[in-house]
């Protein structure tokens, strides 16, 4: 259904999912959105420029960015870097969102977070409550997050639920000041509020490519970057994404049931698009009829229905919790339960439809039934006389050359006026396989077959979670014993480093290579930063000439990777890894010894090392050559 | 105007004085900013202004009152200036509407003097707005006698400045109805408390059973329909009825500007335009009201009731005492016929 049409423009109780997020948006008085359009960027486009958003009197500033490249949220963030659109905190909040909640508190709690400590607190994750059975959850967004009570700081988050148990390191509950709470009643809602510092570091780890990999990286690297995540539980009011035929379902239904007032369709929400013009009315039992729609005689519509603008019903029809869209036609002695009939439908006499979704321009003719969890994607024909198994989807390929689309089609499953393929899983699951997949028992199934090409729209994404969890398993099979990898990863970071010296490479960039490395060989934070300090000392060994010029082409070295050296230097711990490095080397080598108080001098006016490190070294001598111990300690005072 | 319809439709004012107060003072900006040449000029002005805040937030029915009081204002000033008296535009009765043979005022010869005595009629009309709950309160120790005990439901600011107004001079119970989903009750009740005033909180459903003790049922309204029918807050018919049954008085405080031209019938079934139906979220968690079990029940969280007149004893405004039965008079003094339909 995607391929003709992007996710974020699904109508969803007969609007645009877009629209609803812009409103939400506006409603929390954003004063400018910027939105990534990528796949079939130019409907998102051509929408906005059409709707109230880019009139003079929107409330909010809409800059529509497209690009076609961006296939990741990772991709978008790096873009925002380049272009950096950001000075101060910002909102990331995905296209498909339905949301009333008031964003006040947590940004008000975000700000005096960031108040108090300049960089640590890095971003603020909008989680919604849900039960266990709620209908919102489904498989792929599960959650398990473990987090401090008090400060509402994200220890550790975990996602999907593949295996029965989750993993959670040691180390969160071995710090005393925590009070650790671990929950499961959480929806991630996609919505965080950003540092300016967020768009940086997607640039710096090229690798992220979507929010999972982000928080998981920040979370690991937590005690050398430093950075800190933390979350805001939206309480009482409403929050769902649209990611899946299930969530849409659910949430379209949520909509007629008025959970995301004042976001109903009843709703002024003044376009001045001819196609919504005018207003629902509202009756029993959720009813919204449009003023401009016609029933005929003896026609039943019960609860929880949308009847949309210039929509026709024929006579003895029963409509029970279904949506219509606009402009549609459905003739006599239909039966329709469940169903989201998109705009210009045609359905002949006698048809009957249950819990199904039927895109745009679908024609279908006489006495078509549709068993439960049906798909008909746009354009597609069906009937007379024919019954659809329960969990058919037929499509029809829209780019394909003539020859192809006169290809036979199966008379026998659409009729013989039909027009229209039934998709088929490759390897040939059964249906309820394909049934659950689409209506999201598991919806890891749905997004590898039928969303290969899946919208990328903006700031959103849903299917690169795919393509990373392939990469990582990738990752896993090569992993070598960590032996090996720590020589192979001083000996690259030692040649980098060297090599950035000779030709004068620019600092970041040597970060950027080292970082590579680092993911590359699955290194820990002290790995790094011991090997960055012992390789910078060897380079200047090497490069010596006498004994005499040690010092001065050793500071010369370490002047040049200062920053560098400031990027590892966030927490205490790495800074002492730097001065245990350092003495290990001295032992083995005398000129370095000799020299090891000037050393010690340059890290620190350079802010590589600050005081009370050093004095906490000098008293706890537990390093690695203790012969030599005494020699700096003697030198240092 | 755009952000002042966005602030309509975002629900960002308190109570309807407040939203009458900020509709006029729009209505006034709009007369000194906008350039026009006559009085019918600003009144398709006022019209098509009043109709777009209407339409944004179609069950307030305040804004409407405002829009159609100002356009009478303009029509008396215009014909006071034209030096005739104001009975001809106000067609006062059926018997000078037969009989009168004047011609129609066509309201198109410019005049230079209109603006200021309009807007000088617009300050006054605002000072009258701004002094009506001190008036209606004033008439506070004519109805409240000593030992007497007093029901009210929800929080009415025009309820509470009459309340303790009574309190000075007098010695009294009040007993509030918490108003269930909402809760305003107890809002009410600490305020009232606060003041020394004797006050116990009832649930919703206690108001039966509460009502043999009560002397007088005093309640604030959303809006007057113009049967005399009320738009309250939800579950003041249930009061109102349990009032009846009991041969309780039931008073309903309401400034003027509440007071409204349309009738209940006129409505027709159609509930959004009637009543509000918010989110379910304050009668039931979306915590436990998202659940499958759940997803087949409705829940409904309707914000007004409708009250008949038959049950109003008697509403009192800033002018003083009526009965319902009096409003359709009181109505065509406020607004003009031709302004019913904007």
């Amino acid at each position: 259904m995607s391929a003709t049409q992007p996710r974020c423009l699904f109508p969803l109780a007969n609007r645009p999912l877009l629209s609803y997020t812009l409103e939400f948006l506006a409603s929390c008085e954003v004063k400018h959105v910027y939105v990534y359009c990528c796949h079939l960027a130019g409907q998102v486009k051509d929408y906005l420029s059409k709707s109230k958003w880019m009139k003079e009197s929107s409330p909010c500033k809409v800059t529509p960015i497209v690009s076609a490249d961006f296939t990741s949220l990772g991709d978008v963030m790096r873009d925002v870097d380049q272009k950096s659109l950001f000075e101060s905190d910002f909102l990331v909040v995905p296209g498909d969102i339905v949301s009333n909640v008031q964003l006040k508190i947590p940004l008000e709690e975000h700000r005096i977070r960031r108040e108090k400590d300049k960089n640590v607190p890095l971003m603020t994750l909008l989680m919604s409550k849900s039960s266990p059975k709620h209908r919102l959850r489904s498989q792929e967004d599960t959650v398990v997050i473990a987090s401090d009570s008090i400060t509402k700081r994200v220890l550790h988050y975990h996602k999907g639920c593949e295996q029965k148990k989750v993993m959670f390191p040691m180390s969160i509950f071995e710090n005393p000041l925590h009070k650790v709470e671990i929950r499961y009643d959480l929806i991630d809602s996609g919505i965080w509020i950003c540092a300016p510092q967020v768009p940086t570091l997607f640039t710096d780890n090229f690798d992220y490519q979507t929010q999972l990999d982000f928080v998981k990286g920040i979370l690991i690297n937590e005690e050398f970057l430093g950075n800190q995540i933390h979350m805001h539980v939206i309480d009482s009011q409403y929050c769902a994404r649209v990611n899946n035929l299930h969530t849409f379902d659910v949430v379209s239904k949520n909509v007629v049931s008025r959970w995301t007032y004042p976001f109903v369709p009843d709703f002024c929400y003044d376009d001045l698009d001819s196609k919504s013009e005018g207003r629902y009315t509202l009756l029993r039992h959720n009813v919204y009829i449009h003023q401009d729609c016609s029933l005929e005689h003896d026609t039943v519509v019960r609860d929880n229905c949308i009847i949309g603008p210039k929509t026709r019903i024929g006579n003895r029809c029963q409509i029970t919790n279904s949506v219509i869209g606009a402009g549609c036609k459905i003739a006599d002695d239909c039966c329709i339960d469940n169903c989201y009939i998109w705009d210009n439908v045609e359905i002949g006499n006698c048809c009957t439809l249950n819990k199904s979704v039927i895109c745009n321009n679908v024609h279908m003719l006489e006495k078509v039934t549709l068993e439960a969890h049906c798909a008909l994607c746009e354009k597609v024909k069906i009937g007379p006389n024919c019954t659809l198994q329960r969990g058919t989807t037929i499509y029809l390929q829209m780019n394909n050359d003539e020859e192809s689309i006169k290809k036979s089609f199966d008379v026998g499953e659409v009729g013989n006026e039909g027009q229209g393929y039934v998709w088929k899983t490759e390897d040939n699951d059964d249906i309820n396989d394909l049934e659950q997949a689409f209506w999201g028992m598991s919806l890891q199934d749905y997004h590898n077959t039928v969303s290969e090409s899946q919208i990328e729209e903006e700031e959103s994404d849903a299917d690169s979670d795919l393509l990373s969890d392939d990469e990582d398993d990738a990752e896993n099979l090569e992993l070598l014993t960590i032996d090996d990898d720590l020589t192979i990863f001083q000996r690259e970071v030692k040649e980098s480093l060297l090599g950035g010296f000779e030709e004068k490479i620019d600092c970041d960039n040597l970060i950027l290579e080292i970082n590579s490395s680092k993911y590359a060989y699955n290194m820990s934070v002290k790995d790094v930063v011991q090997t960055v300090m012992r390789a910078s000392l060897e380079i200047a060994d090497l490069r010596k000439t006498s004994d005499k010029d040690f010092f001065p082409c050793l500071k010369s070295i370490l002047l040049y990777l200062t920053p560098l050296l400031c990027k590892y230097n966030k927490s205490s711990s790495s800074q002492l890894d730097y001065l245990y490095t350092l003495e290990e080397f001295a032992s083995q080598h005398e000129q370095t010894a000799n020299v090891m108080v000037k050393i010690l001098m340059f890290l620190y006016e350079n802010d590589v090392v600050c005081e009370e490190v050093i004095l906490h070294w000098n008293s706890n001598p537990k390093g690695l050559a203790g012969d030599l111990f005494a020699q700096p300690i003697r030198k240092k005072v | 105007m755009e952000q002042f319809l966005l602030d309509l439709k975002r629900e960002k004012y308190n109570g309807s004085y407040d939203l009458a107060y900020k509709t006029i003072n729009h209505l006034r900006k709009i007369i000194t900013q906008t350039r026009w040449a006559n009085a019918n000029e600003l009144m398709a002005i006022i019209r098509e202004a009043g109709k777009r805040m209407v339409s944004a937030q179609p069950s307030e029915y305040v804004i409407g009152n405002m829009v159609r009081r100002v356009l009478k204002i303009i029509r008396e000033e215009y014909v006071r200036i034209q030096g005739e008296s104001e009975e001809s535009v106000n067609k006062g009765s059926l018997h000078k509407m037969v009989t009168s043979d004047q011609d129609f005022q066509d309201f198109n010869t410019p005049l230079k003097e209109l603006k200021t005595i309009v807007m000088e009629a617009v300050n006054e009309y605002i000072d009258e707005m701004e002094a009506s709950i001190h008036n209606i309160a004033a008439q506070a120790v004519e109805h409240i006698h000593s030992d007497e005990v007093i029901l009210t439901v929800g929080k009415s600011r025009t309820v509470e400045a009459f309340l303790k107004q009574a309190a000075k001079k007098r010695k009294f119970h009040v007993i509030v109805v918490e108003g269930a989903p909402l809760y305003h009750g107890h809002e009410l009740a600490k305020s009232l408390a606060s003041k020394k005033i004797e006050t116990t909180v009832v649930t919703d459903s206690a108001v039966f059973a509460m009502m043999s003790r009560v002397n007088k049922v005093i309640i604030g309204t959303h809006s007057v329909l113009a049967n005399g029918g009320l738009k309250a807050v939800n579950g003041a018919h249930m009061v109102a009825l349990a009032a009846r049954q009991h041969a309780v008085p039931v008073i309903v405080l309401g400034a003027m500007f509440k007071l409204c031209l349309l009738h209940h019938s006129a409505l027709g079934g159609n509930e959004a335009s009637f009543n509000r139906l918010s989110s379910p979220q304050e009668v039931m968690d979306h915590y436990e009201g998202g659940t499958e079990i759940l997803s087949d029940v409705q829940i409904y969280c309707p914000t007004f009731d409708y009250v008949p007149p038959e049950l109003v004893t008697l509403f009192i405004s800033n002018i003083g005492g009526n009965a319902p039965s009096y409003m359709y008079r009181l109505l065509s003094e406020l607004y003009h016929p031709d302004d019913h339909e904007l």
